[in-house]
């Protein structure tokens, strides 16, 4: 056999970097196409009944996806002995499947982040209704998106790997009024 | 019409000339002006020709409900034809043209329909036009519409984009004038999150137009004093040139809001227009009131208009409307047009008032009571006008006449979700339906008049909006208002025995006659006159004409307006532009796009994509030398039937189902039996809908006990997701199972012909000889040194030696590479869709062409397949119908020509030799057809009454389109290794 050697290939590698749209904004919008690390979708159980589990494997935040679905995300990568871990671990609690290739997360900061999401979201993101940690499933435009508020003015969007270089193509599109400054993480 | 700029006043600035074009002739205006106001001030009166009659027209309103001044602004791809003169608002170097006239607005040769007019009165065309009935659409229609219309729009694309967006808020107030302002102010002081939309270039609705003082400032001050005081609010969104043109479900309000319609070159970085989907928890309306025209010969003479619009001109614009002006009216706020008419050194011959007592009036003009106006000369502009008093008649010299006939509360947008608008006899005027469902009418939109009232009146209606969502505020308080006359009206629909046509409604040319004869006729019903006589239809949707249609209907039928009724208020208020509707959603944006994880690993090896739903699928891939399609499918599989290929087969839906009871769910989904479907092992998988034709195809594999991953054809991955839920939720709850779509977790690589063990050995590290993995094998499997893992199923859907190896989706393109690298000593060949097409014809194998909804299992030859021991499943008693097993059923077969040389067609019917198409004739049809490069000729699937039983039997393929008949062969369907050898080597 001859020496090979797999490497995974980011599902956001390809799109264009760099300052896109309005150039007279000092605070653009910044887009960011976060790492591949891990993400289960949690079948069946509540966050807290599954928490500690899978803090043995990892800094994992655990989002709603769905009713009884839930996504729990860590920045690291997990092997398939250690899937098969967290699967035994979770037994007659929840069923695991692994979408950490199967979702990719894309972050959208700055101070006019709600004005942006707007073009495609129809949640009420205001920062008196959409918590901080809060999560949502919803529409982004046509594309299916799952948005979590993780700062003041900072969005995670995580969507179905195979429409994300749509959705970053519209999101830089969507935003050209207000500056952006997009970049692998 | 003599119009013209006054020396000073108004809201413009006169020190920034704009230059714009009207009818190819260069003119000059100012910022702040409006295309009408510009036009005016330069003297041009005649700005249209009317719909049917083409009549000279002349601007009439000063806002969204002109029906003469129609003009198409703009150049080529941005050409936007019907643009009301009056909205639009002057940039440098516009270019507008009239409309309707040919070959120009001064002399147009369509006014030779006016002298047919007696003639062309309601339902003219229908009754002139019926026979012969094949002219119509080909003749009739065409010449109507060439010679009756609006502008025409651009064949070019346009340049600009659009978009859509979201927005949320307690208090939605729809208009910026008094009452809006004031509600505005209310909630916003209260801590409210508010939203106040404009149709205008700015707020200040009807206090940019007035000249009395409130709050201490004069009008336009304090609207601007308020505005910005909003705009620096950060629980407020100011929303200016945004129309709200719609209410709908969930409070839902739909706004258009023009972003750059305004400039001369649009920015890049911004949409021109911008739809807004407001979702408020309240709104108030405070849409303002619309001032009705006067029914009365000669009423469309270039120089008639509306007095609050000579108003709006005189003191926003500093145009005067003509040099001596009349005012014809039957209330009192046209006394205050005439104020501010000779306030601004306008001579005012006469305020002409058809009651006889008639409000105080200290200026100059004569004011004659118990008077109408019965005429008017002059024909591209207003000369003179003839009044009645009494038995006696006077011809007074003016060129501009201003009417006011009462005033309609603007109730459009409470009135879209059903709610009727209420008669008023003390208003005259319909007022907008009771308070519901968060929508609450403010000002003069509620029937309200004095301009103090109106403010008090937004602000308490906003107080009572936010009680409702547990907001507490406080009533704005303006300051005190410059006190007026009050309010006073007496109906007068249309003056009786008046000399000429007496116009209803502008935009369509109906006059008084014509609703006449609609009632004659039998068209009495307010609905039935509308459709009848057009009257409310077009670009104005009778904002000025209804309600006086609706007056003139009640006389006609001796009843009152209320019993008469409005017509249906519907979206949009105003027209809307495609271009808003469609947002972004255009042109590559029109869908999203699906990438498969090989899509890059396709591009590179020069695939030639086609799309199926959203996703980009690779074809084929040619290479050099080979110019058509075929040439490159052919090769393709060839290599793959005589070597090896690989195919990305990552569209494919997937799904992986859990659970304690997922055998026994599955079982209930398929129609074949999978519960006793061992680990490690996959099968083929048939499901039927609840009428028991087959909805869907593929593959279902046992991962562990309780584990399960099925594919679905690529089309119905979505349609089955959601049938399993639908099944798992309503007709199962008590069955313990979840499952998920994983289609995008795995890229999924077919590596199929008899060399693919040879170069899947290489790179998987597992033991897949066949004893080890005989056909139908699957499970996880280690790849390159362990470096992956990954899943293997031994499945083919071209008939050969075949695999498909799922891996995740970040390792597609690698994982792709590396078969390539490695294969590339066998000679290993990237195939695409076509050719996995042409391998499932040569093989048999069906797909949605042959599972159309219309075959049962039977039909394709799988009748055995279903499950005759399962107590139950989807489709299982619908499946026993009668029909659905009769004999003479279309059935699966092949069919090859009779001469190799010869092609058929897709959709094209078989015959029997010598029979004559026809319905009772038709032997079936073709459903699937490819050239085979493994046989050397076209062959195809076909679906043929009784067909397994005539195989060998020679019928015609009979395509009507190519007007062929070929003669054919029925065959089996399996052209290719129909023992399965290949499968199981």
């Amino acid at each position: 056999m001859p020496e090979l050697t797999l490497s995974p290939v980011h599902a956001l590698a390809h799109v264009p970097v760099g300052r896109f749209g309005a150039a007279e904004n000092a605070s653009p919008l910044a887009l960011t196409a976060l790492a591949e690390g891990t993400i289960l979708q949690i079948l069946g159980a509540a966050p807290d009944s599954i928490a500690p589990a899978l803090a043995e494997f990892g800094n994992f935040v655990i989002r709603p996806n769905a009713p009884a679905q839930w996504l729990a995300i860590s920045d690291k990568p997990l092997s398939s002995s250690e899937l098969t871990q967290i699967d035994a671990a979770l037994t007659g609690k929840a069923d695991v499947i692994d979408q950490s290739a199967g979702r990719i997360r894309i972050q959208i900061e700055g101070p006019d982040v709600r004005a942006a999401l707007a073009k495609g979201v129809a949640v009420d993101l205001h920062h008196d209704v959409f918590e901080l940690g809060q999560s949502v499933t919803t529409l982004c435009g046509h594309i299916t998106v799952n948005i979590t508020r993780t700062g003041d003015d900072q969005f995670e969007l995580l969507v179905m790997r195979t429409y994300a270089v749509d959705l970053w193509e519209s999101l830089t599109e969507m935003v050209l009024e207000h500056g952006i400054e997009c970049r692998h993480a | 019409m003599t119009s013209q700029r006054l020396k000073s006043g108004g809201l413009i600035d006169r020190n920034l000339p704009i230059a714009f074009m009207f009818d190819g002739k260069p003119y000059q205006g100012f910022a702040g002006d409006t295309l009408a106001s510009a036009l005016m001030a330069n003297g041009v009166g005649l700005v249209g020709r009317s719909f049917k009659y083409h009549r000279p027209r002349g601007i009439m309103t000063a806002g969204s409900s002109e029906p003469n001044a129609l003009v198409t602004v703009g150049e080529d791809g941005r050409t936007e034809p019907n643009c009301r003169a009056t909205t639009v608002e002057l940039y440098d170097g516009l270019v507008a043209r009239s409309q309707n006239r040919w070959p120009s607005l001064g002399f147009d040769v369509g006014e030779v329909n006016a002298l047919l007019s007696p003639f062309l009165g309601a339902g003219f065309y229908y009754k002139t036009f019926m026979w012969p009935a094949a002219l119509w659409e080909k003749f009739y229609e065409p010449m109507i519409r060439r010679a009756a219309g609006l502008g025409r729009a651009s064949y070019e694309p346009d340049p600009d984009h659009y978009e859509k967006c979201w927005a949320h808020c307690d208090l939605l107030v729809v208009g910026a004038g008094p009452a809006g302002l004031a509600a505005a102010m209310t909630a916003a002081q209260a801590g409210a999150r508010v939203i106040i939309a404009d149709e205008q270039s700015g707020p200040g609705g009807s206090l940019l137009s007035d000249r009395r003082e409130i709050g201490g400032a004069p009008a336009p001050t304090f609207a601007a004093k308020i505005s910005a005081e909003l705009a620096s609010m950060a629980n407020v969104t100011v929303l200016s040139r945004t129309t709200v043109f719609g209410w709908y479900d969930d409070r839902v309000f739909g706004a258009v809001e023009r972003v750059q319609k305004h400039v001369s070159v649009p920015a890049a970085d911004k949409p021109v227009e911008r739809l807004w989907r407001i979702v408020a928890k309240q709104c108030v309306l405070a849409s303002g009131a619309e001032e009705r025209p006067l029914v009365f010969g000669g009423n469309d003479r270039p120089g008639v208009m509306m007095a609050d619009a000579a108003r709006t001109y005189v003191n926003r614009y500093g145009v005067a409307a003509g040099s001596r002006v009349a005012v014809f009216t039957n209330n009192s706020s046209a006394y205050c047009a005439a104020r501010d008419m000779e306030a601004n050194g306008i001579d005012v011959a006469a305020i002409i008032d058809p009651r006889a007592e008639t409000p105080d009036y200290d200026g100059q003009a004569r004011v004659m009571a118990n008077a109408r106006v019965v005429g008017t000369r002059g024909w591209r502009g207003l000369t003179g006008i003839t009044v009645q008093r009494g038995g006696e008649q006077e011809t007074i010299p003016v060129d501009a006449l201003l009417m006011s006939g009462g005033w309609n509360p603007i109730v459009s947008l409470a009135c879209q979700r059903g709610a009727k608008p209420r008669w008023s006899d003390d208003h005259v005027a319909f007022l907008p339906p009771a308070p519901s469902d968060g929508m609450r009418t403010a000002g003069a939109a509620a029937g309200i008049a004095s301009l103090g009232n109106c403010v008090q009146h937004g602000a308490s209606i906003a107080v009572e909006c936010l009680s409702k969502i547990g907001i507490a505020a406080k009533p704005f308080d303006a300051g005190p208002a410059e006190d007026e006359p009050a309010f006073s009206v007496t109906p007068l629909w249309h003056v009786a025995g008046s000399t000429g046509k007496a116009f209803v409604d502008f935009q369509n040319d109906v006059h008084t006659d014509d609703l006449g004869l609609a009632v004659r006729e039998g068209y009495g019903h307010v609905e039935h006159t509308k459709r009848y006589t057009t009257t409310g239809m077009a670009t104005d949707q009778g904002k000025l004409s209804n309600v006086n249609a609706i007056g003139i209907l009640a006389e006609v039928r001796g009843t009152t307006p209320g019993d008469i009724g409005t017509t249906t208020y519907r979206p949009f208020y105003t027209p809307v532009s495609f271009g808003a509707l469609a947002g972004a959603h255009r042109g590559r944006h029109f869908q999203p796009v699906r990438r498969s994880p090989l899509h890059m690993w396709a591009e590179k090896h020069g695939a030639e994509f086609v799309e199926v739903g959203h996703w980009y699928r690779s074809a084929w891939f040619p290479r050099s030398g080979e110019t058509r399609w075929r040439q490159s499918v052919d090769r393709e599989v060839l290599a793959v039937r005589r070597n090896v290929g690989i195919c990305d087969v990552s569209t494919l839906g997937k799904i992986e189902i859990v659970g304690r009871d997922a055998a026994e769910f599955l079982n209930r989904i398929y129609c074949n039996g999978v519960a006793k479907l061992p680990v490690g092992k996959a099968r083929y998988g048939l499901m039927l809908r609840e009428d028991g034709f087959i909805y869907d195809d593929g593959t279902l594999s046992r991962l562990a006990e309780n584990r399960y991953f099925m594919t679905t054809t690529t089309a119905l991955a979505a349609g089955v997701l959601s049938h399993m839920e639908f099944c798992a939720q309503v007709l199962w709850p008590d069955l313990d199972v979840r499952f998920t779509s994983v289609s995008d977790q795995w890229a999924q690589i077919a590596i199929a012909g008899p060399r693919s063990r040879d170069l899947l050995k290489q790179i998987v590290d597992d033991d897949i000889s066949n004893d080890a993995f005989p056909f139908l094998a699957a499970g996880t499997i280690n790849l390159m040194g362990g470096q992956l893992s990954a899943r293997l199923f031994r499945i083919s859907y071209s008939g050969e030696l075949a695999y498909e190896l799922a891996v995740p989706a970040s390792y597609g393109e690698a994982v792709a590479n590396a078969l390539m690298a490695i294969g590339e000593p066998m000679g290993v060949t990237p195939y695409g869709t076509e050719a996995m097409g042409v391998m499932r014809i040569e093989k048999g194998h069906v797909t949605h062409a042959e599972i159309n909804g219309t075959v049962v299992p039977e039909d394709i030859g799988m009748g055995r397949m279903v499950s005759v021991k399962k107590p139950d499943f989807i489709g299982r008693r619908m499946l026993n119908r009668e029909g659905l097993s009769g004999a003479d059923r279309l059935k699966l077969v092949g069919l090859k020509p009779v001469d190799p040389s010869d092609d058929f067609s897709t959709g094209a019917h078989i015959l029997n030799p010598g029979a004559a198409p026809s319905m009772a004739a038709d032997q079936g049809h073709v459903t699937s057809t490819c050239f085979s490069p493994v046989l050397g000729h076209h062959i195809g699937l076909a679906l043929i009454k009784r067909g397994p039983e005539r195989i060998g039997e020679q019928v015609v393929v009979w395509d009507a389109l190519k007007e062929q008949d070929i003669k054919a062969i029925i065959a089996d369907p399996a052209f290719v290794d129909p023992a399965g050898e290949r499968l199981h080597a």
